[in-house]
């Protein structure tokens, strides 16, 4: 019993960071049609630059907020002077955050180092407690309220604000969003750095977990990029559902078939593509 | 009256001021050269309707004045102010907005979030007839399903969701591109009645179309439209009469 419920609870814990980390992904797909490769970097990027403020001030709060914002304004600055000018290009598009995400490794290793460093926790969340008479890491816990937290506030963003109205408008059509006067560049840039602030929450939040060291970017990037083709570009929710299933299928995977681990993701995103072509909550 | 070569854009009085004037424009979808030099002008508070047979350069028209497909030659001037060089996001400040072709609603917003985004300010002193209860006063049904989301709409709703969003810009020229496309004669004799509104309140329009009777019943004056030109204007009674002109531009 105590298998099920630890394996439930790990696989859980990682949905969610993979959630928060594929919901920018997915949204900057749907409206830009940006294949972003170097989304991985952004999360790579926020927890390094979490640990370092922790480190520096010793709160995790600080960490987070610096890591999150320090990551949006360059993911801002990269929409404005580099992708805005191949903007509709997605081949350029894919190449040039390809060069990104080696060019940002690169900067990391080099300020960072080549070891693997966990982010510390917040103190207030070390330990453990009791779930149905197991023990299990508060931390953990405190990350899938996390992410159900940053679930319910996309979906209301995105749902019942003027912005996420014009987001789901420039979704469905972009071309007539600009007939209608309203300034998409200007809506493109604040999406890119969403996402990319959204990437850099999932490093901080995954960091205490599955911590930081080079290649880190690219193999979360991989489990985000399975998350949102299982789920469906472009869709919140599609992602959330896609999330749960690589976060589950992953833990359970990896306790029964240790020998396996990636192949036991491919498997089931295999099987969904083949019945549900756009995914579990795909845009037609 | 057939435009003499050389002859002045409208062909009218030079005195009333110009809602629009399109001027010599060239567009081109990657080779393909579709506008070879259009040039028309609609009066203020008049409606001026565009005709053609399929894959003439309507559509392509429309879009180019509205800033979606760019011109690579010529000039488009709204209210006096030439707007060639505006991005399309910038055109609805002379009061601009577009009912497109196909309707093209958002099938993920609710009927009111359309018309929500689409809300502005009358320009200068003119008084805002247009908001989202005037809409839902014009068409109640779109009332009903304010809060269904449009991809459940009926081809007839989305045609009147797509008109709401457009009046919605409170706009002083608005481009209706096939309004009537699909649609039941009950609801054309709605439109009918509501470009007539629109007219009197002092919009001007100019209104690509396939149906004759509706067109020529709201029009003010005719350009007839053939291979990315205009090749032939008139006043909407001289076109009934003109058999020649009928066969061969439009193939009645
Ligand atoms: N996106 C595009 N790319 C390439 N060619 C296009 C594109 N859109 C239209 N065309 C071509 O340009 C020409 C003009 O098209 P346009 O849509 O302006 O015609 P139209 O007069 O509006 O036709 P219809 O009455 O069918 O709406 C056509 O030959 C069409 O095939
Ligand atoms: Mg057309």
């Amino acid at each position: 019993m105590s298998f099920w419920i630890v394996n439930t609870l790990n696989g859980l814990s990682l949905a969610m960071v993979l959630f928060v980390l594929s919901a920018g992904l997915t949204l900057v797909f749907g409206l830009m049609q940006i294949i972003n490769m170097a989304h991985g970097s952004f999360y790579l990027l926020g927890g390094y630059i979490a640990l370092s403020v922790i480190q520096a001030s010793g709160s995790f709060i600080a960490g987070l907020v610096t890591a999150c914002v320090a990551v949006m304004l360059l993911g801002a600055g990269i929409q404005r002077l580099m992708l805005q000018r191949l903007h509709k290009q997605e081949l350029p598009q894919s190449l040039l955050t390809l060069g990104l995400l080696f060019i940002i490794a690169d900067v990391a290793f080099w300020l960072w180092g080549g070891n693997a460093q966990l982010v510390p926790k917040p103190a207030m969340l070390e330990g453990a407690m009791t779930i149905l008479g197991v023990g299990y890491p508060v931390y953990r816990v405190a990350i899938i309220g996390m992410g159900l937290f940053v679930a319910v506030l996309l979906w209301l963003l995105l749902e019942r604000t003027r912005v996420g109205a014009l987001v789901r408008a420039g979704m469905d059509d972009e071309e007539m969003v600009r007939a209608m006067g309203i300034n998409i560049p200007l809506i493109f840039t604040g999406m890119f750095a969403f996402g990319a602030g959204l990437a850099a929450l999932g490093g901080v939040l995954g960091g205490p977990l599955l911590g930081m060291f080079p290649g880190a970017d690219f193999e979360v990037a991989l489990l985000a990029f399975v998350v949102v083709t299982v789920g469906g570009l472009g869709s919140v929710r599609g992602a959330f559902l896609g999330s749960l299933l690589v976060g589950l299928v992953d833990n359970f995977g990896a306790a029964w078939f240790p020998q396996f681990s990636l192949f036991t993701v491919i498997v089931p995103m295999v099987i969904v593509l083949a019945i549900r072509p756009t995914g579990l909550a795909g845009r037609a | 009256m057939s435009l003499a070569p050389g002859a002045p854009a409208a062909g009218v009085e030079g005195c009333v001021p110009e809602a629009l004037r399109v001027d010599d424009l060239h567009a081109y979808y990657g080779e393909s050269f579709v506008l070879q030099g259009v040039t028309l002008s609609v009066k203020a508070g008049s409606i001026g309707v565009v005709l053609g047979r399929n894959g003439v350069g309507k559509t392509t028209l429309m879009r180019s004045i509205m800033g979606l497909t760019p011109s690579r030659r010529g000039m488009v001037v709204i209210s006096g102010r030439d707007v060639s060089t505006w991005a399309a996001h910038q055109r609805w400040v002379t009061g601009l907005a577009l009912v497109p072709q196909g309707r093209r609603i958002f099938p993920s917003l609710t009927v009111r979030e359309h018309l929500e985004i689409g809300l502005r300010a009358p320009r200068g002193q003119r008084e805002a007839h247009w908001s989202v209860e005037a809409v839902f006063d014009t068409f109640p049904r779109l009332r009903e399903r304010a809060g269904n989301r449009a991809a459940t709409l009926s081809g007839g709703e989305r045609q009147m969701l797509a008109v709401g969003r457009a009046l919605c810009a409170n706009p002083d020229l608005l481009l209706m591109d096939e309004p009537t496309e699909g649609l039941s004669p009950f609801i054309v004799d709605e439109l009918t009645r509501l470009i007539a509104t629109l007219k009197g309140q002092g919009v001007s329009i100019l209104l690509v179309e396939q149906n004759l009777d509706f067109a020529l019943g709201v029009a003010d004056w005719v350009h007839v439209m053939e291979k990315g030109r205009i090749v032939h204007q008139c006043a909407p009674l001289a076109l009934l009469a003109d058999e020649a002109v009928k066969r061969r531009y439009l193939g009645l």
